[in-house]
């Protein structure tokens, strides 16, 4: 169904129900602005900034974006600045595919995503890395938006939900080249049917954004904030970063969403505690194993907190099941981990064999598959069945799944397969919940442990009683921090670098 | 004598974050610059200073005690002060 609106001098107007799908993401903001043109969409310590205006400057990049790339491709690299949020739904205003880039990650990174995904258009703060960029995109900076753009009368929209993609997320690819997940409006679509009411935000609700814009858990703070009348809080100062029991405090954040090690962030920074997390109403976590310590802590130190548990990859947009973990039924469904829930909506789940196995995921919110690579897309895609195999290693136990690795961290030492994830989770349990590293040195297994490790003959031999021989670390060292990737996850990469021989 | 041993004690905390002992480290030690000095450990670092000797944590001092330098100064004006 193709369907139009007409968008006059940037005022919100009602969009014909008739003709335009009220699933797209911009005809839900479209929705939201016209309802509470002055309710804040963006608020922090440098941004504040209304629905009204933010419908306006997703109107003006519509057109800048209509001119240079109608239908094609747009490079976000940007601070998390107003254009940051604005630029996706303009995109998607003309249809065009866009690519969000963590501006922080190293040049050589950026410039290769750059190099894979060959944009008509970069938008960013930082326009001078991109000079000796080879291709011929136009890049832009945010200010710059104002003196190409001369606003029309009328931007003539297409808010039809259809396959085409809506936007590529790079990940690192095993090989080291960045690899393009290509997700398509439909899963968008289907993601936020889910996403929107289960933040259940709205106009007065206050939700982070903690995840950095290259990371796609973004995806659902940003939208779900911003496609239901909540205001959006960017959390983009060294402060805030560094100090997120702080930002809830200070921002009355009442709706977060995170990966889990976050919470061990707040704890060291000694802000584990009610006064702190006070305003909270809701807390979701993805895209790392959630753990019974970290729910305790919160459920200790909040009064009305709730908590999901998500689960999904990348490849399958953002995440694809949920639980809600209570007091009461956390004992029940935490493993080494807490159980992934059920698949949302129209998704589902299978293990390959049996009650123990690869992930296989299939549905509507399965990528289209990797940019530009039909070899990568094949070997995990499968289209007829709209499936993608994960890597990830799941245990069914009872109604419960636990995802208990990756299938690529199954290892062979000396003769024996093993799983690092395994170790780690004993190695955890023994270190009483500091946060452990395992990874294969020459033929060896390398623990490392957060924090000190004053006697690592006594860490080995408490983890012998829980562990077979084969299956001990050759090396137990203490890191005053496990290195962590711009997604906070653990950087193995960077940790097998620092202990190789 | 008595503020002497308090700012050792402090900085000695401060070490045992990095994994290090406060004779190991340089003044130039900080933030990037120190293996085990990356934003967790600086988090816990400005907690201590915090909890210890009534600093201030705002954008000014997470940039200010980026290194181990700029700590000791901070420490040894705190127990004398």
């Amino acid at each position: 169904m193709i369907s139009h609106v007409a968008y006059k001098n940037c005022l919100p107007m009602t969009p014909s129900p008739s003709s335009v799908d009220p699933r797209h993401p911009l005809a839900r903001l479209l929705n939201a602005a016209e309802a509470h043109p002055h309710s804040l969409a963006l608020h922090n310590d440098e941004l504040s900034v209304t629905y009204e205006d933010f419908a306006g400057r997703i109107m003006r990049l519509a057109t800048v974006f209509r001119r240079h790339a109608a239908m094609g491709r747009v490079l976000l690299s940007l601070e998390k600045g107003l254009d940051a949020y604005a630029a996706p739904f303009a995109a998607m205003a003309v249809r065009a595919v866009y690519c969000p880039l963590n501006p922080d990650l190293p040049l050589r990174r950026r410039l290769s995503v750059g190099e894979a995904f060959e944009p008509d258009v970069i938008l960013t703060d930082r326009p001078e890395d991109w000079e000796a960029h080879p291709q011929s995109s136009r890049v832009l900076r945010p200010d710059e938006v104002d003196e190409v753009a001369e606003l029309p009368e009328d931007l003539e929209l297409e808010l039809a939900i259809d396959d085409r993609p809506a936007y590529v997320i790079f990940t690192s690819g095993s090989s080291g080249d960045p690899k393009g997940v290509v997700i398509p409006l439909t899963g968008l679509c289907h993601y936020l049917d889910w996403a929107v009411p289960a933040l259940g935000a709205g106009p007065g609700s206050r939700c982070s954004q903690h995840p950095n814009l290259g990371f796609d858990l973004s995806v659902l703070d940003v939208f779900a904030s911003l496609c239901s009348g909540a205001t959006l809080i960017p959390l983009s100062s060294a402060m805030d970063r560094m100090f997120p029991g702080r930002a809830i405090e200070r921002h009355a954040i009442d709706t977060w969403v995170s990966v889990p090690s976050v919470v061990d962030v707040i704890a060291r920074a000694g802000d584990l505690k009610p006064e702190r997390l006070r305003s909270l109403r809701l807390m979701v976590f993805c895209g790392e194993p959630l753990r019974r310590p970290h729910c305790r802590a919160i459920f200790d130190n909040t009064e009305h907190c709730r908590i999901l548990n998500t689960y999904g990859p990348t490849e399958a947009t953002v995440s694809c099941t949920v639980v809600e973990v209570t007091r009461e039924n956390l004992d029940d469904i935490s493993g080494e981990s807490v159980a992934i829930g059920d698949p949302i909506g129209d998704m589902s789940l299978g293990i390959d064999e049996g009650d123990e196995g690869e992930l296989v995921i299939s549905g509507p919110q399965v990528a289209l598959g990797y940019w530009r690579d039909t070899e990568a897309t094949a070997r995990v895609f499968d289209p007829a069945n709209r499936s993608y195999r994960t890597g990830d290693w799941v245990r069914r136990k009872g109604r419960n799944l636990f995802v208990t690795g990756r299938i690529d961290r199954q290892v062979k030492v000396r003769g024996h397969r093993l799983e690092l994830g395994e170790v780690e989770t004993r190695a955890r349990e023994v270190s009483g919940g500091r946060a452990v590293a395992a990874f294969v040195r020459d033929e060896s297994i390398v623990l490392v442990v957060e924090g000190v490790v004053a006697d690592a003959a006594e860490f080995r031999s408490a983890l012998s009683d829980v562990l077979p021989d084969y299956m001990l670390p050759a090396d137990v060292v203490g890191i005053a921090a496990i290195p962590r990737t711009p997604n906070d996850k653990i950087d193995y990469r960077s940790l097998e670098d620092a202990y190789a021989r | 004598m008595q503020d002497e041993r308090e700012a050792a004690r402090v900085l000695l905390k401060i070490a045992q974050l990095l994994d290090s002992e406060v004779e190991q480290l340089s003044d130039e030690d900080g933030l990037g610059t120190h293996p085990g000095w990356n934003s967790l450990a600086h988090v816990e670092i400005l907690a201590t200073l915090e909890d210890e000797c009534g600093l201030v944590i705002d954008a000014e001092s997470i940039t200010g005690m980026g290194t181990f330098g700029s700590i000791r100064q901070f420490v040894e004006n705190w127990a004398h002060g």
